[in-house]
């Protein structure tokens, strides 16, 4: 396993700047929901950051801001100098399961990007190839995905993202929908990828175990509107794999970020909001 | 222990193609013996020889190639217009909540409502040839390929959506590359669907007029007592129905295959 214990580039191109970014949705005639206020934060060029917060706490929706899939109400997000305006080439979007698309086999979905990008067919092939060697699913370039299991879905979600060459990946949930055992699989494989490829990575999940596995750092988000309580570093040596789950150091960082959602969540189970 | 059927037929015979082959196959020899022995009166099935031979006969007859032609030119015409007339409808649906919230319910009644019914009206305005029959077997093929289309576009994944604007697809790629694949077996079952109606609708209405057509011939021959005629024309319908369900298949598959 390669991997990459420096996590810092040499140029900071890609700083992602959120400042003070807000969202409140307004539907119609609908009462106004404020799903997010007053986000400041700065993701290093490198970064593997995670966000974690309570179910319908606007994780998802800070992602797809940053995406530039959905507009913010107020404040601002830059990479570098440049506000995001709208979804951008060198940002790319890993989505929760069933992304991919069913009437294309591993191979064509992982080519989409360079596809619409107008790439000719033999470059696109070769790079395509590359990353779906990456993530480990050669000799199956000619399956569609409904012969995959969840977690090669995924990997095929990743190897398409990637193939873009994005440098910067956000990923909203990525192995949600894959049983403990995958997921921490996928974990570690994602932190091999992550280590050969020098991308900055924004991952949401609702698994701690998972944020703390993965992140150079945590971002801990409140109840509804979603508003930062907590950024933990996660001071664990890289390269890591699964077996640091069961170190100290690795228990109080979860226990530091458990300590801060619990309020939300307590409140959510006795009211009945959770979901 | 349990000896299952298909246990006892030798593994060629298992595919679903032997097995349907032998069903057809098994009718026909039930027919031919139960008319021979007399066991089925002749006044209600034909000997499956008789009709064969009679088969061969007829349709080499000028007649019968022209009733033939008519029949697949409405049947032809009709799925055309009602494919460009379909999917029109579906896009307007597609575009506008107001106009499909207001005409989708009416379009379904419309579909469950015989309209061979009213196919007075339409031969006082159009006259007894094919633009009756090709008006009335338009309004079954236009619903279904409509209705199902629009559900098709109205359904369209989302996330994939999403994944498209996230790569920063173009709208036209968009469409090309995501909504028309995604809503593409959607089309495809309203435009089957479409067609087995259109196909029934311009035989049953050219047999109510007992006019030119195979239906029509149908009906000529059953009022004359011609049963191994009507058999015949009954068997050409048969065919016709087949081979065009088999060619819908062929062209589905390469459209759906041309998407990638």
């Amino acid at each position: 396993m390669t991997a990459n214990n420096s996590n810092t580039h040499p140029d900071s191109e890609a700083e992602i700047t959120i400042d003070g970014v807000g969202k409140t949705y307004e539907e119609g005639t609908k009462e106004a929901v404020e799903a997010l206020r007053d986000i400041n934060l700065t993701v290093r060029d490198g970064e593997f950051l995670t966000i974690v917060g309570p179910s319908g706490c606007g994780k998802s929706t800070l992602l797809e801001i940053l995406s530039g899939l959905v507009s913010k109400s107020e404040g601002s997000v830059k990479i570098g100098d440049e506000e995001v305006t709208g979804p951008r080439s060198d940002i790319g979007v890993v989505f929760q399961e069933y992304s991919l698309f069913p009437w294309r086999t591993v191979m064509e979905n992982t080519e989409f990007g360079l596809e619409v990008d107008g790439v000719g067919k033999k470059k696109r092939r070769e790079t395509a190839q590359e990353f779906i060697d990456l993530v480990g699913l050669e000799g199956f370039e000619d399956a569609y995905p409904n012969e995959l299991s969840g977690g090669m879905q995924q990997r095929v979600a990743i190897a398409r993202t990637l193939s873009g060459d994005p440098d910067i990946l956000l990923m909203d949930e990525p192995f949600g929908a894959l049983d403990e055992q995958t997921r921490m699989y996928m974990g570690e494989e994602l932190l091999r990828i992550w280590g050969e490829t020098q991308k900055t990575v924004i991952f949401i999940t609702h698994s701690l175990q998972e944020s703390v596995l993965l992140s150079d750092r945590v971002v801990v988000l409140s109840d509804r509107p979603g508003q930062i309580r907590d950024i933990v570093d996660i001071d664990l040596e890289r390269p890591r794999d699964t077996d640091i789950v069961q170190s100290e150091k690795f228990n109080e960082a979860q226990s530091r970020i458990w300590d801060q959602i619990k309020t939300d969540v307590e409140e959510n189970v006795v009211e009945g909001n959770a979901n | 222990m349990q000896t299952k059927i298909s246990d006892l037929l030798p593994a060629e015979v298992k595919r679903p193609e032997a097995v349907t082959f032998l069903i057809v196959v098994g009718a026909l020899i039930v027919a031919e013996v139960g008319v021979a022995t007399g066991t089925i009166s002749s006044l209600l099935l034909r000997r499956p020889t008789d009709v064969f031979v009679e088969l061969v006969a007829i349709v080499q007859t000028p007649s019968m190639i022209a009733d033939i032609r008519l029949t697949i030119e409405r049947i032809l015409i009709t799925t055309v217009v009602s494919i460009l007339v379909g999917m029109t409808m579906s896009i307007v649906f597609w575009r506008s909540d107001l106009l499909r919230k207001a005409y989708l319910p009416f379009l379904g009644a419309l579909f469950a409502t015989p309209i061979v019914l009213i196919y007075p009206i339409f031969v006082v305005i159009l006259g007894r040839g094919s633009a009756a029959i090709i008006a009335i077997s338009l309004v079954v093929g236009i619903i279904p390929i409509a209705i199902n289309a629009t559900g098709g576009l109205v359904n369209v994944d989302q996330t994939l959506v999403k994944v498209g604007r996230s790569m920063n697809v173009s709208p036209r790629q968009m469409i090309t590359k995501v909504i028309i694949p995604d809503a593409a077996p959607d089309i495809f079952a309203g435009i089957r669907i479409g067609f087995a109606y259109i196909v029934t609708s311009v035989i049953a209405v050219e047999f109510l007029l007992a006019t030119e057509g195979l239906g029509g011939r149908i009906s000529n021959a059953y009022l004359r007592f011609s049963t191994t005629e009507m058999f015949v024309s009954i068997v050409l319908v048969l065919l016709l129905v087949v081979l065009s369900i088999a060619l819908f298949r062929n062209i589905e598959g390469r459209i759906r295959q041309d998407e990638n």
